[in-house]
């Protein structure tokens, strides 16, 4: 038999940080803007490397977390609803 | 000579550092979330242990974002003010070294006019103003020498910074090189000499390269194929066919490439192409056509067609409607038995996707060319 056990505001909390992360993944700034400020040197191109150069990975995790925090968040809500509905229905009950 | 100020802005190298730390911060917040989660204290149930699943596979490339963060802040952190410093102690020697070289040029303005009124090299007045001018070249050359010291200093600090970044940036999750060569050909939209290493990868796309006369669209259709980054209609737009109204068609032969309908009505494939293929047989199935077509407009209606067209056009009320609703109706039948054959076709390839962007770049080219159309249509204002 299956049980349950969810604490559904914080599996939609998580959605909506998984939204949020996903968000500032995919919105991250390229590196080339920045790399001036660390004056003359290497280490402006290595601190281009480092925030620019995982692209891919970066797109394709914000990708996944936005799936996920659309899941969580869906998931989150449907539970919290049918806790307050049947929670309802049994508190009309009883007052019968 | 003439001393350089030191470049960077300590203040904003500050800035990212918090940034990062920030960025850090979210990523280790989330991470709790999610080890809470796996240990079933939030989300027990087969729902949330397939969620957790999922999340598994995504912590520890999470882990390894926060990591280069979280060092990269540090090293930020460290290297900023020494940055700083150095830029101050170069300024200073800056202005040392600008005032010494001031007063260097006025005692020998000083030293000549002494000289001119009858004054001597011996002479007290004239050894004085040596002796100070000796003074303020000491002084000159301490100021190199400080200027000197603090663009080592900023050196050796941004060594450091280098190396420590650099470390943090040797990891799974960096770009391969072949990406980074299409993400940069595509982001410049290149001359045709950078599409060197593209063709070389894939030697098919050579006449796709010449044809369009620009690597970006290539390299947008590489990534596109390769990394799943970007869509069908960026790709077409980049590949120029957008000028001749082509790029829908162009996206819609290629998805429906190597597939038939055989006699009994089935949908089979016959061919089966890799995506760059059907990009490359797309492009010059469309572009034949175009060219038929323009072949087409030099030829008249004659004959039995130029008959009807005549007796359409003068044919008088109800029966003319009747005979446009026919037309219409037959018109609209065949765009329907065209496009459900269509889609079976692609559905057999498997390329609903490539073939769904064509049409919607069709009904955005045909969309312009109505509003180009009126445009002309439109009588000049008096």
């Amino acid at each position: 038999m299956t049980g349950f056990r969810v604490d559904a505001e914080e599996v939609a909390r998580l959605g909506t940080a998984l939204s949020v992360l996903a968000d500032d993944l995919s919105c991250a700034g390229e590196g080339s803007v920045d790399r001036w400020a660390l004056g003359p040197g290497r280490s402006g191109a290595a601190f281009e490397e480092l925030v620019s150069h995982w692209r891919l990975q970066r797109l394709r995790l914000a990708q996944a977390l936005e799936a996920l925090s659309q899941s969580a968040a869906a998931a989150g809500g449907l539970y919290a609803d049918t806790e307050a509905v049947i929670g309802g229905r049994l508190m009309i009950g009883g007052d019968r | 000579m003439i001393l350089e100020p030191i470049p960077g802005n300590p203040e904003a190298v500050l800035v990212l550092a918090e940034s990062l730390e920030g960025s850090a911060e979210d990523l280790r917040a989330t991470l709790t979330s999610m080890r809470g989660l796996s240990v079933g204290a939030v989300w027990d149930g087969p729902a949330g242990t397939a969620f957790a699943a999922s999340l598994a596979d995504l912590a520890p490339i999470l882990q390894r974002v926060l990591d280069r963060y979280a060092v990269a802040a540090l090293a930020l952190r460290s290297h900023a003010p020494e940055l700083a410093g150095a830029q101050d102690r170069a300024q200073a020697a800056i202005a040392d070294a600008g005032d010494a070289s001031w007063q260097i040029s006025a005692i020998e303005r000083q030293i000549e006019t002494a000289m001119s009124t009858g004054e001597t090299w011996d002479s007290p007045r004239v050894q004085g103003l040596l002796a100070t001018q000796r003074h303020q070249v000491w002084r000159q050359q301490r100021a190199v020498g400080d200027h000197h010291a603090a663009w080592s200093a900023v050196e050796a600090s941004d060594e450091r910074c280098a190396a420590a970044l650099a470390e943090c940036t040797d990891d799974p999750i960096s770009d391969p090189a072949l990406y980074r060569v299409l993400h940069r050909v595509s982001a410049t939209g290149s001359a045709i000499g950078q599409a060197e290493p593209i063709t070389w990868v894939a030697p098919e796309l050579k006449p796709i390269v010449a044809m369009a006369g620009t690597a970006g669209s290539v390299a947008d259709g590489l990534l596109l194929v390769g990394y799943g980054e970007g869509d069908w209609s960026s790709v077409a737009v980049g590949l120029g066919l957008s000028a001749v109204g082509s790029a829908g068609g162009a996206l819609k032969k290629g998805a429906t490439a190597g597939a038939i309908k055989t006699a009994n009505g089935e949908y089979r494939v016959v061919e089966r192409m890799a995506t760059r293929q059907r990009l490359g047989v797309g492009v010059s199935r469309e572009v034949g056509a175009k060219i038929d077509g323009l072949h087409g407009l030099k030829s008249v209606p004659t004959g039995r067609e130029a008959t009807t067209a005549l007796l359409g056009f003068q044919a008088k009320m109800p029966l003319r409607d009747k005979v446009r609703e026919g037309v219409r109706t037959s018109v609209v039948g065949f765009a329907e038995k065209k496009l459900l054959n269509d889609l079976r076709l692609v559905r057999a390839n498997g390329t609903t996707r490539m073939f769904v962007a064509g049409v919607t770049l069709q009904g955005v080219e045909k969309g312009t060319a109505k509003v180009i159309d009126r445009r002309e249509e439109k009588p000049a204002e008096k």
